[in-house]
């Protein structure tokens, strides 16, 4: 049982442009976007719910994300969220800042690309 | 302002949104208890574990919560809350301060409504903006005296910008400035009556009136409520005299304006101004005074 990998620490505002991800291709509730998020990292990533429901109640409340009640795969009423149209457009913008950040992360701490030449 | 709204709609909701949140985290424990139950753990041992990785509840609940709060509105209806009960606490301070803030408001009403009829509302004619006033004045001289004006019926004032300058015209001039038709649509003239006698139905009472031009009435655009008004025809030597009755007067004598129209009322006596004349038409209310 405790297999799992060592995790890695949630950097600040990266659970709302991972949760508007999730949701892009499908709607989900709130448990299964925690394992999407979860099994998709390589179990590096751990959503603990403590956060994951605020965050969810908190992108609806900016209308980035509905939710609707609907019957899970399991025949449960389930809250599922899906992305709204200005959820696609904040998703755009905080994916290009993330990638952008992370490339500017990766050139000062690997170096090596350079200097090995 | 979608957010807004949405916020808005959810402080009505609060309950429904509450029993809401509490069926979505039920629903994540299950979920979560169910898997561990797949990966071979016993039913209440998968609930606990379950129940363990979610933490605090209540905390979560809270966190949750407070994402929909709406600080603003939810801190000013603590105030009124606030505010009622020390008032109710307090009934004399409060009967005090009603009654100061309704003298208050009261006296700056009645002062902003009475300078807004003064000043800012317009004459009740077709279109009051393309209305003017003619006066005359000479320059360069000091005094009426020093005129070829040496005796005139009327009123002239010293204007520091223009000199001697009155509104009264000799009837000559006004005739010759009504016939030139390009500057103005039309031309018309008035002068007040003063008091007059008005003897209506053996019932006789002092009226202000005016004496107005055949143009008077079609110059400002204004429409009778009954009857017709003094037209152009009525302005030549020999006409039969008519005046025109003001709403308010028209209601007081006849009852209804439209019963007024072609009545007969004498103005003054008929020896100095006017013999019997016939009450020609009726100006609807809020219009300028009986002519």
């Amino acid at each position: 049982m405790s297999t799992r990998p060592s995790r890695v620490e949630f950097l600040q505002g990266t659970l709302d442009v991972l949760i508007l991800r999730t949701l892009l291709r499908e709607s989900k509730h709130g448990h299964a976007i925690a394992k999407h998020i979860q099994q998709t990292s390589e179990e590096l990533l751990q959503v603990e719910t403590g956060s994951l429901y605020p965050a969810l109640h908190r992108l609806e409340a900016k209308g980035w994300v509905a939710a609707t009640w609907e019957l899970s795969d399991k025949g449960k009423r389930a809250r599922y969220y899906r992305l709204t149209a200005s959820g696609r457009k904040q998703l755009a913008t905080e994916q290009s800042k993330w990638q952008a950040f992370s490339r500017a992360m990766g050139l000062i701490l690997n170096p090596v690309d350079q200097e090995g030449q | 302002m979608i957010s807004f709204l949405r916020k808005l709609g959810w402080l009505t909701r609060r309950r429904s949104r509450e029993e809401q949140l509490s069926a979505e985290l039920q629903f994540h424990l299950e979920q979560e208890a169910e898997e561990r139950q797949a990966d071979g753990m016993g039913v209440e041992d998968a609930r606990w574990a379950a129940r363990r990785e979610l933490g605090n509840l209540s905390a979560v609940r809270e966190d949750t919560r407070a994402t929909w709060s709406w600080t603003p509105l939810e801190q000013l209806a603590q105030d009124l809350r606030y505010g009622t009960r020390t008032m109710l606490h307090n009934p004399a301070f409060t009967l005090l301060a009603v009654i100061s803030l309704a003298l208050g408001i009261g006296a700056n009403t009645a002062i902003y409504s009475f300078m807004e009829a003064l000043l800012m509302r317009s004459l009740p004619v077709a279109d009051p903006r393309t209305l003017v006033v003619l006066k005359w004045h000479f320059s360069g001289k000091k005094s009426v005296d020093d005129s070829v004006l040496h005796n005139m019926s009327g009123q002239i004032y010293d204007d520091p910008r223009t000199g001697p300058t009155s509104p009264v015209f000799p009837y000559p001039s006004f005739e010759s400035l009504r016939k030139s038709t390009d500057v103005f649509s039309t031309l018309f003239a008035y002068r007040p009556a003063r008091k007059l006698n008005v003897l209506v139905q053996e019932h006789a009472e002092v009226a202000n009136g005016e004496y107005v031009s055949g143009g008077y009435f079609q110059g400002l655009g204004v429409v009778p409520a009954a009857g017709r008004l003094i037209a152009g025809d009525d302005d030549r030597v020999g006409a039969p005299a008519v005046v025109v009755l003001s709403y308010a007067l028209a209601r007081e004598r006849f009852g209804e304006a439209a019963d007024a129209a072609g009545r007969a009322v004498m103005l003054n006596d008929s020896s100095v101004h006017c013999d019997w004349r016939d009450a020609t038409g009726i100006l609807r209310s809020r219009s300028v005074k009986n002519a």
